[in-house]
């Protein structure tokens, strides 16, 4: 118990120190002004959401190699946060576009990348939700958890080529300054820290739940 | 190996004998393939800068989504009286089975463009055959690709509360880099300027194609097992 | 010779965080015909279903005539047959097109002879071209039977066999299962029908909640008695 409350002090730490770096430390960006700073949050999302994806991956892999409840729990915690996150990025990406380029939506394939991502990993939800055998939603979902992970790549190569044929209105990142790229590096840290200390609070509330399934059916109450 | 292949023909044969008694399959998917392309008529008009690139769009919205329907269609043939349990236990491989579903699925599909397109040529004045035979091979490699990924998502969903409302919500989104392949391949291929962009996306479609009848191979038999 | 022997030991099952079986352990051999009784949930189908491969075990291992099941299973399945109460049959396919396709995937030698003798029998001859939909249900099942055992099994498998079948199709199965018998076949069997599982069994295992509650030969029990045990663990 004593342990999680560190590990939550610390985390909370971090995020709050993140968030003082973003508006108080770091300098404005020159033409975009203070909508930029949204980028910091933005980019340690995506990352996190990419790396949940990662986990729910890995661990539908596991899954069907071995059979154990417990990585179907983890993958599938991982792609609930996860899709928060990635929730997150879909937000924050128009916030930061409408100043910027004139409109809130743009089909640049980062973006679009990452909706089809949301989508992919929303149905992964969806599809958990209507099977009531355990076992089989275990299995069916670690097979989309797969199969969605890899077709991942494909899903951006064919945006990006399918984008290129517009003039592409996207500066490259450039060099970022060095104040701005020490707060996205610290900020991609506690927001990492952040989704792992979520991840593990999911992972025991799923337990807990599979817990109290298991007393109702063994009193005869399911 | 023979046997493997003689087992996959086995369920093909068996589909294409299904499906000529009832026609219910392609009759129904040509039927919706075809209102598609004329409801999409009333969006684009043909002065269109990009006419041929939409006009290539609708094809495949037209394939895709009349596809989900064939799809469910031919795994609930399976799953109505529960011979899929009597293949399953058959002395054969599963995934012999499932590919050879894939196959029959893939069948169905082409001999619904084989109508659809003269069609489609006529309503919308557009030959995608104009400058060569080659988008053929972007309309084999991608019903076949999009028969994979449907054929295993159906047999999940069927076995769902939701049945046949779940398939197009997983399957849409993972089939979009065949979507736009097939969509950017053909239309590149019918431009006028000598370009040959069109293979890149061909390589992207045989290689979605390889990559998921692996991987699909390799976890075929978790489907099928409880 | 050539004994025939079905062995399972320690068979677990776990859904999740459910125990569906508990270290379940039976032993047959040629002839056996096992039928297994207990109340809604106690185990049976899922034990019918790991015993023709449909299920496999958490844990424990499936022997026949002494080899892991999962070593040879595609051998084993050559063997075994398994009925439920669902028919199996492609609707639209006539009896001799479905029993054609199954005869092929089971790879026989002149399917096509075999599915003739079969369609004789069954006195389907006249009718063998017509879509098995517009059958009656009495001879869908019949055609089911006749189906299932199309490959001479050895290792026999039914759930629920009598639910719902008319009294032709009854009597075909009740014949089948007494040649089987004589070619001393192993037969396992779910029902709930107590009463007619008991007068063909050579053994009867009574389960609980996934645990064995009772195990024996048919000549050390009678029926009462077995139908004491069964409202013991109905009324538990």
């Amino acid at each position: 118990m004593k342990k999680n409350n560190i590990f939550d002090i610390i985390t909370i730490l971090f995020v709050v120190t993140a968030i003082y770096l973003v508006f108080f430390y770091v300098p404005e960006e020159k033409t975009m002004g203070i909508i930029q700073k949204i980028f910091y949050f933005h980019v340690s999302s995506a990352w996190v959401s990419f790396f949940a994806f990662l986990l729910t991956f890995i661990f539908s892999i596991l899954y069907l190699k071995k059979n154990k409840s417990t990585y179907d729990g983890i993958a599938f915690s991982s792609a609930e946060v996860g899709l928060v996150f990635c929730t997150i990025v879909l937000v924050t990406g128009p916030l930061w576009a409408k100043p910027v380029w004139g409109a809130y939506w743009t089909w640049d394939p980062r973006l679009t990348t990452t909706l089809v991502l949301w989508f992919i990993y929303a149905s992964y939800l969806l599809l958990r939700k209507f099977i009531d055998d355990d076992q089989k939603k275990a299995t069916y979902s670690a097979i989309l958890g797969i199969i969605g992970f890899i077709d991942v790549p494909l899903v951006y190569f064919s945006i990006k080529w399918f984008r290129t044929i517009h003039p592409n209105v996207f500066r490259s990142g450039g060099g970022l300054e060095k104040s701005m790229l020490y707060t996205l590096l610290f900020s991609l840290f506690a927001f990492t820290l952040l989704f792992i200390n979520l991840l593990v609070k999911r992972i025991k509330l799923e337990r807990l739940y599979v817990e109290i399934k298991k007393i109702k059916f063994n009193r005869g109450l399911d | 190996m023979r046997a493997y292949f003689t087992t996959l023909i086995r369920i093909f044969y068996k589909d294409l004998v299904l499906e000529l008694k009832s026609k219910d399959i392609i009759n129904s998917m040509l039927f919706y393939a075809l209102i598609i392309i004329v409801i999409f008529s009333f969006v684009i008009t043909s002065g269109s800068k990009v006419y041929n690139e939409l006009s290539v769009g609708i094809i495949w919205i037209a394939i895709v989504f009349s596809g989900v329907l064939g799809l469910n269609r031919a795994v609930l043939i399976e799953t109505v009286n529960d011979s899929i349990v009597a293949l399953m236990l058959a002395p054969v491989d599963i995934s012999a089975i499932f590919f050879g579903k894939v196959l029959s699925i893939t069948i169905f599909i082409l001999l619904m463009e084989i109508i659809i397109i003269p069609v489609f040529t006529v309503f919308y004045n557009i030959n995608i055959f104009a400058e060569g035979i080659f988008p053929i091979y972007f309309l084999l490699f991608g019903t076949y690709g999009f028969a994979l990924l449907g054929s295993l998502f159906s047999f999940m969903t069927i076995k769902t509360r939701a049945k046949e409302l779940l398939l197009p919500l997983l399957l849409l989104p993972l089939i979009i880099p065949i979507l736009l392949a097939g969509i950017k391949g053909i239309s590149l291929y019918m431009g006028a300027e000598t370009s040959d962009d069109y293979i890149k996306w061909f390589k992207l479609l045989v290689a979605f194609d390889i990559i998921f009848t692996l991987v699909i191979y390799m976890l075929i038999d978790k489907i099928f097992e409880e | 010779m050539n004994q025939k022997t079905l062995q399972i030991n320690g068979i677990c099952k776990q859904y999740g965080y459910i125990n569906i079986l508990k270290d379940i352990d039976i032993k047959l051999s040629d002839g056996n015909i096992l039928t297994l009784v207990g109340p809604n949930g106690a185990g049976k189908s899922t034990l019918l279903k790991i015993l023709s491969t449909q299920v496999r075990p958490t844990k424990g291992e499936i022997f026949y005539n002494n080899i892991p099941v999962y070593k040879e299973l595609n051998i084993y399945r050559k063997k075994l047959a398994f009925l439920s109460h669902k028919t199996f049959l492609y609707d639209d396919l006539s009896a001799y097109q479905n029993l054609l396709f199954f005869a092929r995937l089971y790879n026989l030698n002149d399917p096509d002879k075999k599915v003739l003798e079969l369609l004789d029998f069954l006195k389907l001859n006249s009718r063998k071209h017509g879509p098995v939909k517009y059958y009656s249900r009495g001879m869908q099942q019949k055609l089911t039977i006749a189906r299932v055992m199309i490959n001479d099994p050895q290792f026999i498998y039914l759930d629920e066999p009598y639910t719902g079948l008319d009294s032709r199709a009854e009597d075909l199965l009740s014949s089948i299962i007494f040649k089987k018998k004589e070619e001393q076949s192993i037969i396992v069997l779910v029902s709930h029908d107590i009463e007619k599982s008991y007068n063909i069994a050579t053994k009867i295992m009574i389960l609980n909640k996934g645990e064995v509650y009772y195990s024996g030969d048919k000549k050390d029990i009678t029926l009462p008695q077995i139908m004491k045990m069964y409202r013991e663990v109905l009324e538990q």
